[in-house]
């Protein structure tokens, strides 16, 4: 109900130039340019550096005609699009540009352009040369259409089709030819000026002017298409059928708050045919030997981006089909570790990745997906061959067993850059300059890190660090274990110990320690808990803490004036790939942005850039 | 994943972190006859951390980092080189990976065998001067030659500010010892030991490639 009152709301703002985009179409891109003046406007962004950079360039290009953004005819309080629709072999990439007027658009054509423009009634449009691009407007909309012909490129490939054929019949005749030629040899006579040569590249000539006329009527006649195509994008003349009666697009778009959206349908599809038939042949093509249709069919990607007042989100939702959900969901419905977040100190954190994959899963799913993959029906032997190693495979490995070593959850966490004393090498001399070589040591700024993964076969550790402290490979510190095999110019030591049913490996013996003890301080907010526990995936940086943290001469050249900008407004990155809910694979970017200082998200990228752009 | 995460991470701090910096040392053992030993240090250990990490990549700024194996390919280079010129023997090398020392050793005839090999080694890097050591028993004195080379000063003013970072710290130290007692040393920023055996010159490489400073000396030796 929610979905077709929004549909009937867009077909009303009459417009919009969504209604010219066919329910047929496998993507869409649109920039909701009323959302972005809401948090921008013109005037605004034109007084920006970025702005002034782009009026300077179009005054240039204009020979001064046209000098803001203004002039430029643009309806900025619309919505801007792009679409891709494929339909018997031919892609149709088009532009959609609303406009307040056309003024400013002619203002930027060439002369050559503007002589070849055909008006009829309130449209105007010139081609190029080969027919498959139109630029197409009105008053209201300004619109570009590429078109690729996939029926063309066969044709020209047909050549070397013909040519081989002709070859085959050559290698038939051969005995004959041989007996021939070399009689014609003893009289002198050039295979190359013989009749039989001669007949034969006539042959050919005509047919590749057959050929050739073949392709030109076809090239007319696709120009033509691709005219009448765009006359009926303009005209909108399938208002009816819409990309607005496609319920997986309105579906996507939600209720249009975002500033940007991005929405791909049916991957399956536009795999098959863009790319083109010639190329499906031979042992390169995928489908001769997998069921790529079971991958991609049904699959399509939603995004979505919007500016907030103190964050940059980008939304991300990726369908699959019914089959593949069912593959996919045991492999990323991991159980994660509560323990993790107890070996955490927010204080000191410069950033985190957290992976709650399953290895039961992972280890279940993987035989059936390449059964799967593989099941073609064509009894070839590599079909086969995949589907009795998977079975093979599924009957080896004990999966619960398995998981009980790696269970598939795991956690790193980069934390605080502290000083590290590294030894070096100097010469001390005496008196007479004899020296000899002493080792001296130094002070560095390097992070700590902490792996951590669930392991519930404690039996496994405690025989692998056994061997390791037997053949010196371990040194054993109350229940941690120091690697003493690592290089000796590695940055840091590495610790490894276990507690409960969690393996740790990291740098900072401390920390290990009082992990082993349980002395260890945790803090961790209520968000970054959720965050780690809640998703197959996520991923924390600590702009703030890094950029301050790195001495000012660290940086680039070119940035260093600029480290205070970039200390006092850098804040968080959070990624989070979420659990599949249904057929459904949610993710989110989380670009955190300071609200001090800048309007709102998408103001603060346009000072970054001012600010970064430099004088 | 995780473990190439682990590792850009690692490597984007450590090279932001930590300065470069290396030492050469230049140290030649002189006999009466002209004959002697000479031995070439490069030590890179104060900026190990740093190297540890940057050899994992294969560039950096564009410049290229020599991998373990590069450098053994070097070090077998030279020595094949150094065995085929006449008068050397006794070659030596040493390759501490661990802490980025490595020299290269090797006993001389003649001081002219040694700048043969500098010959070799300067040849189509633009400059024509290829006499480094000279020693003249009957005039007693050894003679360490120097010049400035502009390629140089503006190969280095080429490079970028952070490029130019790696000489921060780094130096050149030369230690010539003789069996004559040292009378005089014509470079005033080299020291005579107390015994009158041997010369000591450090010039930190920023003032060598600028030419503020040099390593040119004469060694005057007692009759």
């Amino acid at each position: 109900m929610a979905v077709s009152a929004f549909c009937i709301t867009v077909s009303l703002t009459a417009q919009d130039l969504v209604s010219k985009i066919p329910s047929t179409a496998s993507a869409v891109v649109s920039i909701n340019g009323k959302n972005l003046l809401q948090l921008m406007s013109l005037d605004e962004f034109s007084n920006s550096k970025f702005g002034t950079l782009l009026e300077k360039e179009l005054a240039k290009d204009t020979n001064g005609k046209l000098e803001t953004l203004e002039d430029l005819g643009l309806d900025y309080d619309n919505s801007f699009y792009y679409f891709f629709e494929m339909k018997e072999g031919v892609l149709t990439n088009c532009f959609l540009v609303p406009l307040n007027s056309s003024k400013g658009f002619l203002s930027t054509l060439r002369k050559r352009n503007l002589d070849k423009t055909i008006t009829e009634g309130d449209i105007s449009y010139f081609q190029n040369y080969s027919g498959d691009t139109v630029t197409m407007w009105n008053e209201n909309v300004l619109m570009f259409v590429m078109a690729i012909d996939n029926k063309i490129e066969e044709d020209v490939y047909g050549y070397y089709d013909d040519y081989q054929t002709e070859t085959v019949i050559e290698e038939i005749v051969e005995p004959v030819e041989e007996v021939t030629e070399s009689s014609e040899e003893i009289q002198g006579v050039d295979y190359y000026n013989s009749d039989a040569y001669k007949k034969e590249q006539e042959q050919r000539k005509i047919k590749r002017q057959e050929r050739r006329e073949k392709r030109e009527a076809r090239s007319k006649e696709f120009s033509k298409e691709v005219l009448a195509n765009a006359k009926k994008i303009i005209s909108g003349t399938y208002a009816s059928k819409s990309i607005l009666t496609n319920t997986n697009y309105v579906k996507s778009i939600g209720k249009g708050k975002q500033e940007a959206s991005v929405w791909v349908n049916d991957f399956a599809t536009i795999y098959e045919q863009a790319i083109p038939s010639y190329m499906l042949g031979g042992d390169f093509n995928p489908y001769n030997y997998m069921n790529i249709d079971k991958l991609y069919k049904g699959v399509s990607v939603a995004a979505k981006l919007d500016f907030d007042k103190d964050q940059a989100v980008l939304k991300t939702e990726y369908m699959m089909s019914d089959e593949i959900a069912d593959l996919y969901r045991p492999m990323y419905n991991g159980k994660i570790n509560k323990n993790f977040t107890k070996y955490v100190n927010e204080d000191n954190l410069l950033g985190y990745m957290s992976l709650n994959l399953s290895t039961e899963g992972v280890l279940k799913a993987y035989p059936k997906l390449a059964t799967s993959l593989f099941d073609t029906n064509s009894g070839e032997t590599l079909n086969e061959s995949v589907a009795l190693g998977a079975k093979i495979f599924s009957m080896l490995i004990d999966e619960e067993e398995a998981a009980k070593i790696i269970r598939g959850d795991m956690f790193l966490a980069l934390t605080n850059l502290s000083e590290k004393e590294v030894t070096y090498t100097d010469y001390e001399y005496d008196a007479d300059f004899n020296y000899k070589e002493v080792e001296k040591t130094k002070t560095e700024t390097i992070p700590d890190f902490m792996y951590m993964f669930t392991s519930e076969e404690q039996e496994i550790f405690n025989r692998l660090v056994r061997i390791g402290l037997k053949e010196n490979k371990l040194e054993a510190m109350n229940g941690v274990y120091r690697l003493t095999d690592v290089p000796n110019s590695t940055p840091f030591n590495m610790y490894i110990t276990q507690k409960d049913n969690t393996v740790f490996f990291g740098s900072s013996l401390k920390d290990m320690t009082a992990i082993k003890s349980g002395t260890f301080v945790a803090k961790l907010s209520g968000e970054h808990k959720k965050n780690i526990t809640k998703n197959a995936s996520s991923i924390y940086v600590n702009g703030k803490k890094i950029v301050s943290e790195i001495p000012v001469e660290s940086f680039p050249r070119d940035l260093r004036d600029k480290v205070d900008f970039l200390t006092s407004n850098t804040e968080d990155i959070k990624v989070n790939f979420h659990k599949i809910k249904g057929n459904t694979m949610k993710g989110e970017l989380i670009w955190e942005t300071p609200s001090e200082g800048h309007k709102n998200s998408f103001v603060y990228f346009i000072d970054m850039i001012d600010v970064l752009m430099g004088k | 994943m995780l473990k190439r995460a682990l590792v850009y991470f690692t490597l984007f701090l450590c090279i932001s972190l930590s300065a470069g910096c290396f030492d050469i040392l230049e140290e030649i053992q002189l006999n009466k006859d002209g004959s002697g030993t000479i031995m070439v240090t490069l030590n890179m250990s104060k900026s190990k951390t740093k190297l540890a990490s940057l050899m994992l990549l294969d560039s950096v700024n564009g410049h290229k980092i020599p991998s373990e194996e590069d450098i053994n390919e070097f070090f077998k280079d030279a020595i094949y080189h150094l065995e085929k010129t006449p008068g050397i023997s006794n070659i030596k090398k040493t390759k501490d990976f661990s802490n980025y020392v490595f020299t290269l050793s090797c006993d001389f005839n003649s001081v002219e065998n040694v700048n043969i090999i500098f010959k070799d080694l300067i040849k189509n890097k633009g400059t024509n001067n290829y006499t480094n050591l000279s020693y003249n028993p009957s005039a007693h004195y050894f003679k360490r030659h120097f010049t400035q080379e502009e390629l140089i000063k503006k190969s280095f003013y080429k490079l970028k500010s952070e490029d130019r970072k790696v000489f921060d710290g780094a130096s050149y130290t030369c230690i010539y010892r003789f069996q004559d007692k040292v009378r005089a040393v014509s470079n005033t920023d080299a020291k005579i030991a107390p015994n009158k055996g041997a010369v000591f010159l450090k010039i930190d490489a920023l003032s060598l490639i600028l030419g503020e400073k040099n390593i040119q000396n004469k060694i005057e030796l007692t009759k």
